[in-house]
């Protein structure tokens, strides 16, 4: 008899557990994505076009960034300069004159400094050039 | 002046042809280091000197407006035209409106970090625009000459140089030119503005040619005349902006001064003119 109510004690307790775990399993994921900040993060135009490579860019570049819940927000450049900072803000939007030596990319960060969006404006040109310090020649 | 016929400009240069090719070949195996013709320079820049083989095609549309001093000649005039440029190695090969000589190749003889000098081979149909007026085109319609000769380029940016010395080497007049002009760049927002001073002799046999009327073809509208030697200048701005990656704007202005020697010539009527060029350009 005590045998066969332990085994039923340990029948209820692995069923109390795999239910458990079974609930966890699809209830946790919900909770932990109510953590997650959802952002997005774009740059208008992505496209920048000199007449020649190697000349700087000149664009007029709208940033433009939400997210689901208020947050503080700052855009850098990928060589770190700070561009703006947003306190407890669900949204911003940036338009600055920038003059892009080459493909750049800018980085919107949380105020901890984790990465929160990237985006990235490329630099191209109609022709090409790469002239190079080189000696003279004849022939 | 612009318009030259590739055609005829192929066919008639056979000498100087010939002699180029004969350059070609002994140098054909050099390293290359480009220069090209100052106004596609001072839009395009210097060539690419780490690439042995390139180029690009150029198809245009132009709205020309100008005021050329030939009589009934028209005030704007639209224009559909294909140029480009392509090199390998030191050879090169160029057609491009805008120059003074339409269509040109050659080979980079020389080449350091400001200056490169080239053997060149030109074709230029130059002096009054016969196309603007039909009863002018019978006494004016001149050929394409072929021009051999040397041009030195200087780049020290945002500066360019050139000269150039070529002479006639296919029997059209037999005549000479020299060239000198400087050109300077400024790039704001992407606009390349530009401004170029140019200046060019002629010699005799040459201005003759495009300007002067025989004495069996004169007329009482068109009576024999004979030009001598003498310098045009021209003072040139412009701006470019790229659209895209294959689009460009161009927009060009130029005054003309022509040579005094040929001012009395029955086929103008001034001896200075402007022109106001804009261009939309697809390059490839």
């Amino acid at each position: 008899m005590l045998l066969v109510k332990f085994v039923k004690a340990k029948l209820a307790q692995s069923l109390f557990f795999s239910v458990f775990a079974i609930a966890l399993f699809f209830v946790a994921p919900a909770a932990f994505a109510d953590d997650v900040i959802k952002t997005k993060f774009e740059v208008t135009p992505n496209r920048c076009v000199t007449l020649r490579q190697g000349q700087p860019c000149f664009v007029r570049v709208n940033f433009q960034w939400s997210a689901s819940e208020a947050l503080q927000a700052c855009l850098i450049n990928v060589d770190g300069t700070q561009l703006k900072c947003w306190q407890l803000a669900d949204k911003g939007d940036l338009v600055i004159p920038q003059n892009l030596p080459n493909t750049t990319e800018y980085v919107l960060v949380d105020n901890d400094g984790i990465e929160i969006g990237r985006a990235s404006i490329v630099v191209s040109w109609v022709y090409r050039k790469k002239r190079s310090k080189r000696r003279w020649r004849l022939f | 002046m612009p318009g030259g016929n590739i055609i005829s400009v192929l066919i008639r240069p056979l000498r100087a042809l010939t002699m180029l090719a004969l350059l070609l070949l002994t140098f054909l195996g050099a390293q290359c280091v480009y220069a090209a013709d100052i106004s596609r320079d001072v839009r395009a820049g210097r060539e690419d000197e780490s690439l042995t083989n390139d180029g690009y095609l150029e198809i245009s549309t132009s709205a020309i407006l100008n005021q050329m001093p030939i009589p009934g000649a028209d005030d704007l005039i639209v224009t559909v035209g294909l140029g480009g440029h392509y090199r390998y190695r030191a050879f090169f090969i160029d057609a491009y409106a805008e120059s003074y000589n339409q269509f040109q190749f050659g080979l980079n003889a020389y080449s350091g970090d400001v200056w490169s000098i080239d053997l060149l081979a030109a074709s230029s149909e130059h002096g009054v625009d016969s196309e603007l007026n039909r009863e002018l085109k019978q006494f004016s319609d001149r050929d394409a000459a072929g021009f051999l000769g040397l041009r030195a380029t200087g780049y020290n940016d945002p500066y360019i140089f050139q000269a150039e010395i070529l002479n006639d080497v296919s029997d059209v007049h037999g005549g000479s030119l020299v060239t000198a002009s400087i050109a300077r760049t400024w790039l704001y927002h992407n606009w390349n503005f530009h401004a170029l001073l140019g200046s060019r002799y002629e010699s005799q046999a040459t201005l003759n040619y495009q300007f002067g009327n025989d004495a069996a073809d004169a007329t009482e509208n068109y009576p024999a005349y004979s030009a001598g030697s003498g310098t045009t200048f021209v003072t040139e701005f412009g701006v470019t902006y790229p659209i895209n990656e294959h689009f460009i704007f161009k927009a060009t202005g130029r005054w003309w001064e022509l040579p005094s020697a040929v001012v009395s010539s029955p086929f103008i009527t001034n001896d200075s003119y402007l022109t106001f060029t804009s261009t939309i350009t697809f390059v490839y």
